[in-house]
């Protein structure tokens, strides 16, 4: 049983952690974050600055700080865009079934024969670069996996006595879709929305470190793995660190959705 | 008093079928039924011919690849015409149902007392607070202990029976009616089955209400019934007062369902079952749907198909022999 809860523990402390420090970035950063130092470019982590510096000689603790920011926002509301839209579609499919049900997954099964980051690409090369558009593309690009895994969950329980017994009571559709059925499938859900941020997290980077993304001056993980790129073999420790923190952000939401069917499957 | 006579519910030649791609399969075959006001009324027969499919088609309930053609006459309205909005005003309000497993069909993750509440907050305009009251009034009344705090339970934190209890406190909140009660009893153990068939008839002696009591259980039906339905593939095969159908049953098939009654007197000895099993709803016959399981069949009943037959006043039987002694 310790085992199975393993990947919750560590999922949550990795968060944990990372959100704290997201949470401290608001009120403080070791440095300024824009703050431009000629004399201190390209250091080695040390004492006064735990990650190094970058090529202005920006310290890149506190880059990473603010950049966490942005990873936490586009997650959180790329993960709501998806799973709202998601969940409705998913549950209207599912519940009233029919040529409803076909035309929608048809769309869906559209939308997930596209590469993601290419329909991303696209969406922000049509409507232009910047923070909003890229939280936008990558929220519509989570859409299709709500909508099945929603429209599964609703397939399975709407045959089910207590949801025949809320239509002997009378209740509207509207209600028992979402009052008795959701939290009845709300679990894989749940699942799905961790993963969804670790992928989000990942989509931000990729983007951005394409260019797409984020604009500067606001650190981006993603942008500042791409600007350091260039530096790489005059300082390592520069791209080692955005790297790393992708890493253990995206593998955090990993433990964290998979702590949870653990749970979920052995109740 | 006059209004004892007066139908409540009056089925007529309701045929109930399921669109299948190897065409329509026919689950109810054109029955006729009727409710009267303040009337226990049963329905008896084995799985799979048509009780449950009779009850939800009342409910306005079937499934969608279902049709249903005759006409279902609910105090002056006719069920089957109505528009899915307005049936689902008359459920929960003039007619509700319990379930055979109280486990599944409450919600598993709704507060019971949300669960009976919802139901009133559905059909009736009383405040939150006149509705609390209101719920824990009939929790009391059909003898759940401790109203408040079983309120706040979650359907697995109670027994079966008080589940059931549960479930019918949903059906009756509302003071239905017609209470459709399909095989209320089966999951329980003997001593709640009792308790909740008291109850039942209680709801039913102290109230209005009218109840259908489904059951393939006859020793139940008997105990609870003024009277009685019999159903064999998608056919009343006899309707008769309860105690005319043990003391003279017209039909073969209601007479294998009493011998097969476990009774003290036949303790150590095997027990009686009606050999065969029930056509699917699939096999065509011309003759009498029972035939290939009746002791008592000839040559007729292969070709013909019986029609119901008055053998008196309170009393019909679909068979050739009705009326003689089986």
């Amino acid at each position: 049983m310790n085992k199975r809860r393993i990947n919750l523990w560590i999922g949550t402390v990795l968060i944990s952690i990372l959100m704290l420090m997201m949470v401290v970035s608001l009120f403080y950063t070791p440095f300024p974050v824009t703050e431009i130092n000629r004399l201190e470019r390209f250091e080695p982590p040390s004492a006064r600055h735990l990650l190094g510096t970058d090529n202005f000689g920006r310290d890149v603790l506190s880059r990473i700080m603010k950049g966490s920011q942005t990873a936490f926002f586009v997650g959180l509301v790329a993960v709501s865009i998806g799973s709202v839209f998601g969940v409705l579609i998913g549950a209207i499919s599912g519940y009233f079934g029919g040529i409803v049900d076909e035309i929608i997954m048809r769309i869906v099964d559209a939308m997930m024969a596209f590469p993601s980051i290419l329909l991303a690409l696209m969406f922000v090369s049509v409507f232009g670069v910047g923070l909003r558009n890229t939280i936008i593309a990558i929220g519509i690009m989570s859409i299709p996996s709500f909508a099945r895994i929603t429209r599964s969950g609703f397939v399975q329980h709407k045959e089910l006595d207590y949801v025949k017994n809320a239509k002997i009571k009378g209740i509207s559709n509207l209600r028992i879709m979402f009052r008795h059925i959701l939290p009845n499938v709300l679990s894989p859900i749940v699942v799905a929305a961790s993963m969804g941020f670790a992928n989000a997290v990942l989509a931000e980077a990729a983007l951005s470190y394409l260019g797409l993304g984020i604009q500067p001056p606001n650190p981006s993980w993603g942008r500042m793995l791409s600007e350091s790129q260039v530096f790489i073999t005059v300082s390592p420790w520069y791209a080692i660190a955005p790297g790393i923190f992708i890493t253990l952000l995206v593998l955090g939401f990993n433990f964290l959705g998979d702590g949870i069917r653990d749970i979920r499957e052995n109740r | 008093m006059n209004c004892e006579n007066e139908p409540l519910l009056e089925i007529k030649d309701l045929k109930i079928g399921f669109k299948t791609p190897e065409g329509p399969l026919h689950a109810v075959k054109g029955i006729s039924l009727e409710v009267k006001k303040r009337e226990i009324v049963g329905i008896v027969g084995e799985s799979g011919c048509g009780k449950t499919v009779t009850a939800l088609s009342i409910m306005r309930l079937l499934p969608d690849n279902s049709f249903a053609t005759g006409s279902i006459n609910f105090s002056g309205i006719d069920l089957l015409s109505l528009t899915e909005d307005e049936a689902r005003g008359t459920r929960g309000r003039d007619i509700s149902m319990i379930f055979q497993d109280s486990l599944s069909s409450l919600n598993p993750l709704m507060k019971v007392g949300r669960q009976i509440d919802e139901n009133l907050m559905m059909h009736t305009s009383l405040d939150k607070a006149e509705r609390f009251s209101r719920v824990l009034e009939i929790m009391k009344g059909i003898g759940l202990p401790d109203p408040e705090r079983t309120y706040g339970k979650y359907p697995h934190e109670l027994s079966g029976g008080m589940r059931q209890r549960i479930a019918i406190a949903i059906a009756i909140v509302c003071n239905p009616d017609l209470i459709i009660a399909d095989e209320p009893t089966t999951a329980l153990d003997v001593t709640v089955q009792a308790q909740i068939l008291e109850l039942l008839r209680k709801i039913n002696r102290e109230s209005n209400r009218s109840i259908i009591f489904i059951s393939h259980n006859l020793g139940v039906i008997r105990e609870i019934c003024s009277k009685v339905y019999v159903m064999y593939a998608g056919h009343i095969v006899e309707r008769a007062s309860a105690e005319a159908l043990f003391t003279n049953p017209g039909h073969p098939y209601t007479l294998g369902l009493i011998k097969a009654l476990p009774k003290l007197e036949s303790k150590g000895k095997e027990l009686f079952d009606i050999r065969g099993r029930v056509p699917s709803i699939a096999d065509l016959t011309q003759g009498c749907p029972f035939e290939p399981r009746c002791d008592y069949s000839f040559e007729r009943c292969r070709k013909e198909f019986p029609d119901l037959k008055k053998i008196d006043s309170d009393h019909e039987v679909r068979c050739f022999l009705a009326g003689g002694k089986l």
